[in-house]
């Protein structure tokens, strides 16, 4: 045996292992997450004591303590106290899958299983449909025109109370009487909804009475052929992703974590780009060689090493307390103390992770401005453009792949970035969406929620763990895929750049 | 050419914007430490005087008291109480019993006592509702009773609604006596005989009486009435009980001012002096403790007053001319001396819990059997002692860093030279961006995946896993072996792509370990491992530990010390490799004795980053450890760094509160830290690369 080839695959085993990793961070997420949107058959089990359960077979356990055992997904939680349910497989009898077993996905209390015997199926998804459209209803009128009365009122309160402005009472009462009769129509439209009920016999005979208001889907999983479990896979995939979560995050979707890391990172770049550009040109092209550019170029590759959450506390300290305070005290001095821009805001996340991300985007501008021809800067010149000419007319455009790879990254790295934004503003259910239909659309005030974040809350802070694996898993999926697009797509942009570089022999 | 004037306006105008531009960023850069050392160097200031107001009063005063928030005095002289607000002007009078020998104010309680009689009143500031200052008191008469026979002082221990504990002493005879109020039953809970005379006493947290005797000893009596002496020291000139009851101060003879706190081991409690301040050679006439925190007030027979805070033995402030008496008000911003006099004192006393031994050294806590570092910022009661020692997150920072570091080091830097060294390019290709991906996954994933997926996998497979991490580079080694034996001619046809072969060991060798976890961990371990390891170390396995942090971190920071170390290497002059190999070198010889040798420096300085990276980590080892700031070295073990302990404690922490700079502190050593790694590995990379050239 030559040492030397044991050292040689030493090294590629080396080099296989963080491959391996690598992939398997893929794959562990994918396989834990997606599994979540297939629609599993539901078992009816009969057990040798004459007991009956429906439920997804959720995992079988061989080795358990007294034997093999079965977890069984039952359900019902409002009736059984818990979702799982641990039998001993040596003392089940049979186990079928009757096409007849309905799985009903409620607002609250989990999933529902069993046999609707009193309505028809048709009919039963006409009167759900009248009841949830009734419902979308409601929820648009409280979302909407409601809240945005009862913001007005209070908004009117404070301007009689605080400021005592006078003539304003009239106005004040037209709206609140609005506001009620808003209100009535919404109660008696929800007490009609409410009122439509139907009953679901359990496996043990038990019957429940429930709501059409509180389901949210039907599926009776053992009649769908496997082309419709795809389907349902699928449309349970992008609803994931379009819908706003149920039971404190646990199931449903994730929109408002999706639409607030978007508007994050959109102010983000709106700050980091333009500054991190014209730092870049400015050193790269205006600036001469001295004490003072070597300083800032050092500072600047240093600064990517430097912990995301000293920017956090630098972001809560001088945004949040001081600028935010300041503003408070300059502009919104009748609401204190309770702050409006000296508690954590959108704003101040985004201005964080600028800082944050600012030598990411500096050094990506610099490579691309280093990728433009100096034969393409001398031409221009000899034509008799100024210097700010060549800049806007020919450096700039040239180095914008490279710029443009400087704001991918750092979009990515503020998708993914968590730490920062716990100490800015980030929440784990945000009231109203940063960007709505009410004046002035934009609140660089609000909390918001952010995807990286929500993985944390969900994961780690959530009273339910485990019926909350399937939202994270996913979350943590959606996340991947995004940071992992955004990254190889500024892979290829700078490779061609290199490749560029390398031609043209700079 | 000519160039128009507003072109040239134009361009000067571009340039200007650029260099602003340019100039900002520098801007940013030194605002951020500016700011973090201005949130932070306030920390290390003592107190200070920031105003005097002075009360003069034609009678001699007995007993005073100063409100909450320092706004109001009250003052008790023959036969009545003054209240005044801070400038002397009255606000309100009460009469009181003529001929009174001593008048004491605690907790809402007056207590006065003449020859024969004591009066208990309730004494309370109230504010008229519209403001939240105090701006008068109300004084309601309990009840009154003869002083029990032999007894010469009588204090206040404790009052609710419904009761009020009275602690009487003479000469040698205490007494413990609970008050019902309304009915004013009374019941007698201790009454003891002492051999000493006592000077002063006091309730303890549990229960039992502290009293301490003019020769120096300290008595403690439960709550049945056994004595136990168990301290002495050298005469006793003072005493007084720190707020939270757990401790006590003592000023010995010569001026020597000791703390004492008892610590439970098994059942028994012991008394410790846990500080002890130096005497200034002046001898202690008395001390008064504040109620809001460990600050207490010594006073000496020259007239002079020192500050000094319990925890850090710091000597806050010193006045040299009060006259007899000082109270701290309740928010620790007011001093008030009296005796023939008012002096009312502002000041700033925002942090005397910290100091550099608080921060750093071991202390020697209320309730503890010997000095420690604990960080331990806030507990359940206001009374609580606030434990701010950064060394256990110190040590928690060094510890994920180390084991994130076990882990990739070897991984990385030989991943990098293979990919460098013996790699087929197209596979180069495809391998430098995967690890590119690596380097841009957010490290929340990577946390999650840890403490989610990863904790609980090893827990149940840990045997497997470990006997996996041994035995897959032996087999893939041996695996190697043969092929080129028996498959190929010579090891040329599979020169670099060596991981198509090794692939399919890894995985089988690895999986069969795993699988066959629970068999090795019977065998080996006698069934459980964790109970193996409990039994063998006794320290519990925590779930989350150091292991997992090693692999989760160390996932992170792989491709950070990949790349520079790849980089490092590829800077090698392409010519020494080649010079090295026409001379007859192996590959192997060549890699070696050439190419490490010529990039060591560049290959320390990516481990280094790495740690940097490491240190600062922050969402990774808040999923993945239980964040408990112990500090123990056991691998199986969590721990806090400094940088989880900001995210966890600082969103909840008050602004401007101790907690909150020494948080800041927390992040300016974190900054500096990682800013000299990255300025010192760039001088590293720098001359790198001017050698290479």
């Amino acid at each position: 045996m030559k040492l030397e080839k044991t050292y040689t695959y030493l090294l590629a085993f080396s080099m296989l292992c963080i491959i391996l990793m690598v992939l398997g961070i893929f794959t562990i997420v994918a396989m834990n997450g997606l599994p979540y949107f297939w629609l599993k058959n539901v078992a009816k089990v009969e057990m040798t004591d004459g007991k009956v359960y429906y439920g997804e077979i959720a995992g079988v356990n061989p080795k358990a303590e007294n034997g093999s055992e079965t977890k069984l997904k039952v359900g019902n939680r409002k009736i059984y106290g818990q979702d799982f349910l641990r039998i001993k497989d040596s003392e089940i009898k049979s186990v079928s899958y009757p096409k007849e077993i309905i799985m009903l996905e409620r607002d609250e209390w989990g999933n529902a299983y069993g046999i609707i015997s009193d309505i028809g199926g048709k009919e039963f998804d006409n009167i759900h449909s009248s009841v949830m459209e009734d419902k979308k209803e409601i929820m648009s009128l409280e979302k909407g025109r409601l809240l945005s009365i009862n913001e007005e009122i209070s908004k009117l309160n404070h301007r009689i109370t605080k400021k005592s402005e006078t003539g304003l009472e009239e106005k004040l009462e037209k709206l609140k009487t609005e506001s009620a009769v808003i209100e009535t129509d919404l109660n008696s439209k929800r007490e009609q909804a409410l009122i439509k009920t139907f009953s679901l016999v359990l496996a043990d005979g038990q019957i429940d009475e429930l709501k059409y208001y509180d389901i949210v889907k039907k599926y009776q999983p053992n009649d769908v052929s496997l082309a419709g479990k795809i389907w349902i896979s699928v449309k349970g995939f992008f609803e994931f992703i379009f819908a706003d979560p149920r039971e404190s995050n646990t199931e449903g979707g994730i929109f408002p974590a999706i639409f607030g890391t978007v508007i994050l990172v959109i102010l983000m770049s709106i700050f980091v780009f333009p500054l991190g550009v014209i730092a870049a040109v400015f050193l790269s092209e205006y600036a001469k060689e001295g004490f003072l550019v070597k300083l800032i170029r050092n500072t600047i590759y240093n600064l990517a090493g430097v912990p995301s959450i000293v920017y956090g506390v630098f972001g809560l300290g001088f945004f949040v307390y001081a600028m935010g305070g300041s503003i408070d005290r300059i502009f919104f001095s009748d609401y204190l103390p309770s702050p409006t821009f000296g508690t954590g805001g959108i704003i101040w996340g985004a201005l964080t992770l600028a800082v944050l991300t600012l030598p990411v985007v500096i050094v990506a501008s610099l490579e691309g401005l280093k990728s433009v021809p100096h034969m393409y800067r001398e031409g221009s010149y000899s034509l008799g453009s100024t210097k700010w000419e060549v800049i806007k007319d020919v450096v700039i455009p040239n180095a914008m792949p490279g710029m443009l790879t400087g704001l991918i990254l750092a979009i990515s790295r503020a998708a993914g970035e968590v730490a920062p934004l716990m100490m800015t503003g980030v929440v784990k259910s945000a009231v109203a969406l940063p960007f709505d239909s009410s004046f002035p659309f934009i609140h660089l005030d609000r909390k918001f929620m952010h995807l990286g974040f929500h993985i944390y809350d969900v994961g780690f802070q959530s009273p339910n763990i485990e019926a909350a694996r399937g939202v994270v898993f996913n979350t943590t999926l959606i996340l991947l895929i995004i940071v992992f697009a955004l990254n190889l797509t500024a892979i290829l942009i700078r490779n061609r750049i290199r490749n560029k570089l390398s031609r043209s022999g700079v | 050419m000519m160039r128009s004037a507003k072109k040239e306006l134009i361009n000067k105008t571009a340039r200007a914007l650029f260099a602003a531009g340019g100039v900002s960023v520098l801007i940013v850069i030194i605002l951020i430490l500016i700011f973090l050392f201005k949130e932070t160097i306030p920390v290390f200031s003592g107190a200070e005087i920031t105003g005097k107001n002075s009360i003069s009063v034609s009678s001699k005063i007995i007993g005073a008291s100063i409100s909450e928030r320092g706004n109001l005095i009250s003052y008790v002289f023959q036969g009545g109480l003054s209240l005044v607000d801070r400038n002397g002007a009255n606000i309100n009078r009460f009469d009181l019993p003529e001929k009174i020998l001593s008048a004491e104010f605690k907790k809402n309680t007056l207590l006065v006592a003449d020859a024969d009689k004591i009066y208990l009143y309730d004494y309370r500031y109230v504010s008229d509702g519209s403001a939240s200052l105090d701006s008068n008191a109300e004084l309601i008469s309990l009840f009154q009773c003869p002083m029990p026979k032999g007894m010469k002082t009588a204090v206040v221990s404790s009052k609710d609604d419904t009761s009020v504990d009275i602690i009487y002493y003479g000469d040698k005879r205490i007494q413990l006596i609970k008050y019902s109020l309304g009915g004013n039953i009374e019941q007698v809970k201790i009454d003891t005989e002492i051999l000493s005379v006592i000077k002063s006493a006091e309730v303890y947290f549990d229960g039992s009486l502290i009293a301490v005797s003019e020769d120096g000893r300290i008595y403690v009596i439960d709550e049945s009435g056994n004595v136990s002496d168990v301290l002495k020291e050298d005469g006793i000139s003072a005493f007084g009980m720190l707020t939270g009851k757990r401790g006590f101060v003592v000023a010995d003879l010569s001026g020597n001012i000791s703390v004492f706190s008892s610590s439970n081991r098994e059942g028994s409690s012991s008394f410790h002096k846990i500080h002890k301040i130096e005497s200034s050679g002046k001898k202690v006439t008395s001390i008064f403790l504040s109620d809001k925190d460990r600050t207490f007030a010594v006073i000496y027979e020259d007239g002079s007053m020192r500050l000094y805070y319990s925890t850090t033995e710091k000597l806050l402030l010193e006045i040299n001319d009060i006259n007899g008496n000082m109270l701290i008000s309740g928010n620790g911003k007011n001093l008030l001396s009296y005796g023939s006099k008012l002096h009312l004192y502002d000041i700033k006393n925002n942090h005397p819990d910290i100091s550099f031994k608080a921060l750093f050294g071991k202390i020697w806590y209320e309730g503890y059997s010997e000095p420690a570092y604990v960080w331990q910022s806030t507990g359940g009661a206001d009374d609580f002692e606030p434990k701010y020692s950064l060394m256990p997150l110190i040590f928690g920072t060094v510890k994920g860093s180390l084991f994130a570091l076990l882990f990739a080091v070897p991984l990385a830097l030989c991943g990098a030279l293979f990919m460098n060294q013996f790699m087929h390019p197209d596979l180069q290709r495809l391998i430098k961006p995967a690890v590119e991906i690596m380097a841009g996954l957010p490290s929340v994933i990577i946390g999650f995946l840890g403490g989610l997926w990863l904790a609980p996998v090893l827990e149940q497979y840990l045997p497997g896993i470990l006997l996996g991490l041994v035995i897959t580079p032996v087999a893939v080694i041996f695996a190697g072996h043969l092929v080129e034996k028996f498959f190929t001619r010579s090891g040329g046809e599979i020169y670099g792509k060596e991981i198509f072969i090794i692939l399919p060991v890894i995985v089988l060798v690895f999986g069969t370990s795993i699988m066959f976890s629970n068999e090795i961990s019977t065998v080996v371990f006698n069934g459980d491992f964790k109970d193996f390891f409990f039994t063998k170390t006794g320290t519990p396995y925590d779930q989350r530990n150091a292991i997992v942090v090693g692999f989760a971190m160390g996932f992170a920071v792989i491709p950070v010390i990949f790349s520079l170390a790849e980089d490092a290497l590829s800077f090698v002059p392409r010519e020494i490799i080649a010079g090295s190999l026409a001379l007859g070198l192996s590959r192997w010889q060549t890699v070696s004795g050439v190419v490490l040798k010529a990039a060591k420096s560049g290959i320390v300085s990516a481990v280094m980053i790495g740690f940097g990276r490491a240190v600062g980590e922050t969402m990774i080892v808040l999923m993945a450890t239980g964040n408990t700031p112990l500090m123990s070295l056991s691998p199986f073990n969590g721990f806090r760094t400094l940088s989880a302990n900001i995210a966890v404690e600082l969103p909840e922490t008050a602004v401007g509160s101790s907690p909150y700079r020494i948080l800041f502190l927390s992040a300016l050593i974190l900054f500096i830290f990682t800013f000299a790694i990255n300025i010192l590995t760039g001088f590293i990379r720098g001359n790198m690369r001017k050698e290479s050239k």
